[in-house]
């Protein structure tokens, strides 16, 4: 009796599947109900007291036919977005999974690795410390897991931001010699010239430090051998723009209107070629806007992307 | 001994299953992106290729084809080792010729040297 009731509110139920109300079936059937009892006492109503001109109550049915069918849109439109949500949610799984896997790989590795060496004459020496290699690894997956529970965090409104003054040249600094030897793998050259007595944005520096190394991260993964990636920082008004070029694949027109969104991660050539779990972006959009920026990109294909953001100077 | 390309973008990985196959005897080449390593198998003309699909700079798969398309290396035997698990991926490896398909996480590495020898034996 209990779930029927529960059923009955339709409200919640929307909300709980994140729907606006118009385009919600639960809500739109009921929308619909209500109509169509509306629909048949008005032409009760008509019928009896125009009982000389039929064509009011035909026009009444046909404006409530017309309705019904453009709520029977919203609602196969609602249901479109319930399993493309679903299906978006399934591929995430499968990449997450892939994901997980790398580093756990590495841990059966190391381990079997350190379990040889223990054993006997066979060996697999190299002179590798493997305590340290399954302690890197550790944190890989843990930042993973972060990300994730950053994710769910935003989606449920959780997110909670500090404000407090935030050099992100030194943010900046930090982010590039940590992703130096990356950048030096790929060939690629990555290059950060701090600018001098730059003022402090308001904002959370965690947030703001995995902002940055999204975009870093993205630049040095879509470039090529070779490739230049540039970062740079100048004030804009009573904002800080912070901004990074790449000389990398750059972004079909098509695919640009998606960049920010929840899992979408570039297809065509480069698409299998990358790894990224769909989330830098929407997470980096998520964090800057709620710290009061703003953020975007430009882009050519085969030419290369900028991407930058603008954050408020503290206190201005 | 027998020489060995190991491509593999994850350098934790690389570094444990390098150092393993070097200890086991091979001579191991590795690479972390798939042009690197396309240009190290030309360069080496290993015994063995050990592949790893999502690479940057170049897939797998791709890597694959052009070695099927170069006579030089055509016939060196090719080992997918990766942790993707799509059918539509391994048909297509299988159909480019490659002696076996790894999933990383489901092999310790005594597994994965029993088919190297395996795959090296059979030549």
């Amino acid at each position: 009796m209990r779930e029927f009731f529960e059923r009955m509110n339709v409200i919640g139920e929307c909300r709980r599947s994140r729907l606006e109300l118009w385009s919600c079936p639960p809500f739109l059937f009921v929308v619909m109900g209500l109509i169509n009892v509306a629909a048949m006492i008005s032409s009760y109503l008509l019928a009896s007291r125009y009982v000389e001109e039929p064509e009011a109550a035909a026009l009444v049915v046909i404006a409530v036919a017309l309705a019904i069918f453009l709520i029977g849109n919203s609602i196969i439109h609602g249901f479109t977005q319930i399993v493309e949500a679903d299906r978006m949610k399934s591929e995430f799984v499968a990449i997450v999974s892939h994901q997980l896997r790398s580093p756990l790989s590495i841990f059966k590795w190391s381990l079997d690795a350190m379990a040889d060496k223990a054993g006997g004459p066979s060996g697999s020496g190299g002179g590798i410390s493997h305590p340290e290699i399954l302690r890197e690894n550790a944190e890989k997956m843990i930042q993973l897991v972060n990300v994730l529970l950053e994710v769910s965090r935003i989606e449920s409104g959780r997110a909670a931001f500090r404000r407090e003054p935030v050099r992100i040249d030194e943010l900046t600094k930090e982010v590039v010699r940590f992703s130096a030897s990356y950048a030096h793998a790929s060939a690629v050259a990555l290059d950060f010239t701090a600018p001098v007595g730059l003022a402090a944005v308001r904002g959370d520096s965690e947030k703001i430090k995995m902002v940055i190394q999204n975009l870093v991260d993205n630049a040095v993964r879509y470039s090529r051998r070779g490739g230049r990636v540039a970062v740079g920082i100048a004030p804009a008004g009573a904002m800080i723009e912070w901004w990074i070029s790449d000389t990398g694949v750059g972004i079909p027109k098509n695919q640009q209107k998606f960049i920010f969104q929840k899992f979408f991660r570039l297809s065509g050539p480069l698409d299998r070629q990358t790894e990224g779990s769909g989330l830098g972006l929407y997470i980096a959009r998520s964090i800057v806007t709620a710290l009061g920026g703003e953020i975007g990109f430009s882009s050519a294909e085969d030419k290369g992307s900028t991407f930058w953001f603008r954050l408020p100077v503290y206190g201005a | 001994m027998a020489k060995i390309v190991f491509i593999e973008d994850e350098p934790s990985l690389q570094k444990t299953l390098g150092a393993f196959l070097t200890a086991q005897g091979y001579e191991v080449f590795a690479a972390l992106d798939g042009e690197t390593g396309l240009a190290a198998v030309r360069r080496e003309h290993p015994d063995l290729l050990l592949l790893d699909l999502v690479l940057p700079r170049k897939h797998g798969l791709e890597v694959l084809e052009d070695i099927r398309k170069d006579q030089e290396i055509a016939a060196i035997p090719v080992i997918v080792i990766t942790n993707m698990e799509s059918s539509d991926a391994v048909e297509r490896a299988v159909e480019l010729g490659a002696k076996a398909y790894l999933v990383k996480t489901n092999y310790t590495l005594e597994e994965v040297l029993a088919k190297i020898k395996n795959v090296l034996g059979r030549r």
